[in-house]
């Protein structure tokens, strides 16, 4: 079998695209260093303003999308980008759940803003969502940032034809790969169990309890992980925990409600 | 009639240019920084004090550890403590890192191919091979330096307010030496060559702005001086400096006394180059440049001097660090009510974060001042002065002068709209 044919017949043609964010994911692609090379070897790069001054239209084989659509002319740009690409990534825990800017919806907007800009509320600026309540969404690279691994990993694969690998268990199975110490035992409040793992476990491998950037694991057992985590951590404080990055994934709207009816 | 470029390419995140034009001929062009609201100072009230640095970390990804460091010495200012000299060593090895890559980045990937004539760095690989694979070597060595200390190299993961939640192990300080040692000739090549760059004929004196240490090149502890005569605390200037907001804008614009003034490598070098060591200082000088020096363009190779002089510096605080025991001393942090303000010098100028809490560690105000927002208004200056002055230029070759303008800025859109 071939890899997905590429839409000019030749290489595959890929674009980088920027939305609102803090633009580390797309700066992961710089970061790659030496596979930076060998990627431009294997495909073309034909869109990634943040590099290159003359930057294609579609049509795309690959889009990786970083960042949240906050302005109308950004929301414009995602729907462009999707009707001329075949795979469209998320790249990052923006566009994957809303990032860290997602927790304004624990907010009121109008007063976010006034705070922020001094009494000034009328910004043209979009509500922040994750792109899949905007477009179809093929693949989500989380994290934040976005691993370089499962960057490499995505084009590899679509040009071998096959889909990525990308991890869909747990943090804690690479932790015990690692023979890492385990944080939970120590009464820290590690997220690794309900968090999707793939970045390598970085956090804990350094004694830091997994923040959960990388947004939920598939059936993650909340209940039982928040009778576990409130061991080391107040209720409030393992809440702020959650809201921190992926606070729009669907499997904590629940957790989230129970705790908007408490205060 | 009004034409706009919907993207000035190669900079960190979306800006465009609107140009008025009469007859052919341009008559002023408007900036603006085109990324929505994040209002990450909003979303930051309510958390914990802990939590802040890594949060405040994610307003950028290029200059994340200075953000999260920034934020650290604020906050213990606030609650009233001091960490021991391995802690505050390894937080100046992560800043130095980031000056190494984020002006590797700006310098060779995003500037320069303007001045060699190529599309991008990726298109340049061909033609200059030997600079591309120093320019990479250099990016990863940054990298690579935050990785070991800070534990990621986007975002760090170790740093936090009272010290480090795990140390770099000895083997890998020596072996970052090792490479810094290796790298610093052809880095220093590179710095000559950008020096020696032909730089667009431009000059406007304004007031340059940067932390001012009289032992040491600062960018870690200092006052906030001027160039025109102007020290403070840093603490006091975040009460004199405004932030103008515009209604039309995400971004806001810095003012001083009342006018635009500049933050960046240009001003450091303006205020303090006497104390640039090892060879950085030695490249100022037999650049073709004098300083201090007005033309914005040359902040890109002031940027190259930085990462000379920020390699060797990094040398010699890695000898310091294992010439003693690496060890740090975690000190107890007492809950309570206060107020801080921190500045550090960021690859594009000057930071400043402010917090105050309340009793129970809880963040109940906050204040965070990027370079690119301090630096909008002088940019817009030196844009209307550029264009003034080229009034009889063909508009294509106006406007691809004004991006290189607003380049040599390095500005960060994610920074400035935070």
């Amino acid at each position: 079998m071939g890899g997905l044919s590429p839409a000019s017949g030749g290489r595959l043609r890929v674009g980088i695209f920027s939305l609102t964010s803090d633009a580390g994911c797309q700066l992961e692609f710089l970061n790659l260093a030496d596979d930076l090379l060998a990627l431009v070897r294997a495909v073309d790069i034909v869109h990634f303003p943040m590099a290159r001054t003359f930057n294609q239209n579609g049509p795309f084989d690959i889009a990786f999308v970083d960042g949240v659509p906050a302005r109308p002319d950004e929301l414009a740009l995602l729907q462009e980008v999707r009707r001329s690409t075949k795979v469209l990534a998320a790249l990052g825990s923006c566009s994957s759940f809303g990032g860290v800017p997602a927790a304004q919806h624990f907010h009121d907007l109008g007063d976010l803003k006034k705070y922020v800009y001094r009494g000034m509320e009328d910004l043209d600026t979009l509500e922040v969502f994750p792109i899949s309540r905007y477009v179809r969404v093929d693949l989500q690279l989380r994290g934040c940032p976005a691993s370089k691994w499962e960057i490499m990993e995505t084009v590899t694969a679509l040009i071998a034809g096959r889909l990525p690998q990308l991890k869909a268990y747990p943090q804690c199975v690479d932790c015990k790969i690692l023979e890492n110490r385990c944080l939970l035992l120590e009464g820290l409040p590690c997220l690794g169990p309900i968090t999707r793992a793939g970045c390598g476990v970085v956090c804990p491998s350094v004694g830091v309890p997994c923040d959960g950037c990388r947004g939920p694991t598939e059936e993650p057992n909340l209940t039982s992980a928040i009778e576990i985590l409130t061991r080391g951590t107040t209720y409030p404080d393992l809440i702020r925990k959650f809201q921190k990055f992926c606070s729009l994934a669907p499997e904590y709207q629940e957790m989230f409600d129970r705790w908007r009816g408490l205060v | 009639m009004k034409i706009k470029l919907e993207h000035v390419t190669r900079i960190e995140g979306h800006a465009s240019l609107t140009v008025m034009l009469t007859e052919g001929k341009v008559h002023s062009v408007r900036l603006k920084y085109e990324e929505g609201a994040r209002l990450f100072e909003g979303l930051l009230r309510g958390r914990n004090f802990f939590d802040a640095p890594t949060i405040a970390s994610r307003i950028c990804g290029v200059c994340p550890s200075v953000h999260n460091i920034t934020a650290i010495k604020a906050m213990e200012q606030a609650l009233g403590v001091s960490v021991d000299p391995v802690t505050d060593k390894l937080r100046r090895l992560m800043i130095l890192a980031q000056w190494i890559q984020s002006h590797t980045l700006h310098a060779f990937f995003l500037a320069l191919p303007d001045y060699l004539g190529a599309e991008s760095a990726i298109s340049m690989a061909s033609e200059h091979p030997d600079e591309v694979e120093v320019a990479l070597a250099l990016k990863k060595l940054g990298n690579d330096m935050v990785f070991v200390v800070g534990g990621r190299a986007v975002h760090p993961i170790t740093t936090r307010v009272g010290g480090f939640s795990h140390l770099p192990p000895v083997t890998r300080l020596a072996d970052l030496r090792h490479r810094l040692e290796e790298a610093l000739p052809p880095a220093m090549r590179l710095a000559r060559l950008t020096g020696e760059l032909d730089m667009p004929d431009f000059s406007r004196k304004t007031t340059y702005l940067a932390l001012v240490d009289p032992d040491e090149y600062a960018y870690y502890t200092g006052e906030v001086c001027s160039s025109e005569g102007y020290c403070s605390t840093p603490d006091d200037f975040c009460s004199t400096l405004r932030e103008v907001v515009r209604p039309d804008s995400t971004a806001k614009a810095g003012l001083h006394e009342g006018r635009g003034f500049f933050t960046g490598a240009l001003a450091r070098i303006n205020l303090s180059h006497e104390l640039l060591t090892g060879g950085a200082g030695s490249i100022l000088r037999d650049s073709p440049h004098s300083f201090p020096n007005y033309n914005t363009f040359l902040n890109t190779f002031c940027q190259t001097v930085e990462l000379v002089h920020a390699m060797t510096e990094s040398v010699r605080l890695i000898d310091e660090l294992l010439a003693g025991d690496l060890v740090t001393k975690t000190p107890e942090i007492a809950v309570r009510a206060g107020s801080g303000v921190a500045a550090t010098e960021a690859p594009r100028g000057t930071l400043y974060h402010a917090y105050t809490l309340d009793d129970e560690g809880l963040i109940v105000d906050d204040n965070i001042i990027t370079p690119t927002a301090q630096n909008l208004t002088n940019l817009e200056d030196d844009i209307d002065l550029f264009v003034e002055q080229r009034h009889d230029w063909e508009a294509a070759r106006l406007i691809e002068g004004i991006e290189r303008l607003v380049r040599s800025y390095d500005p960060c859109v994610s920074c400035a709209t935070h």
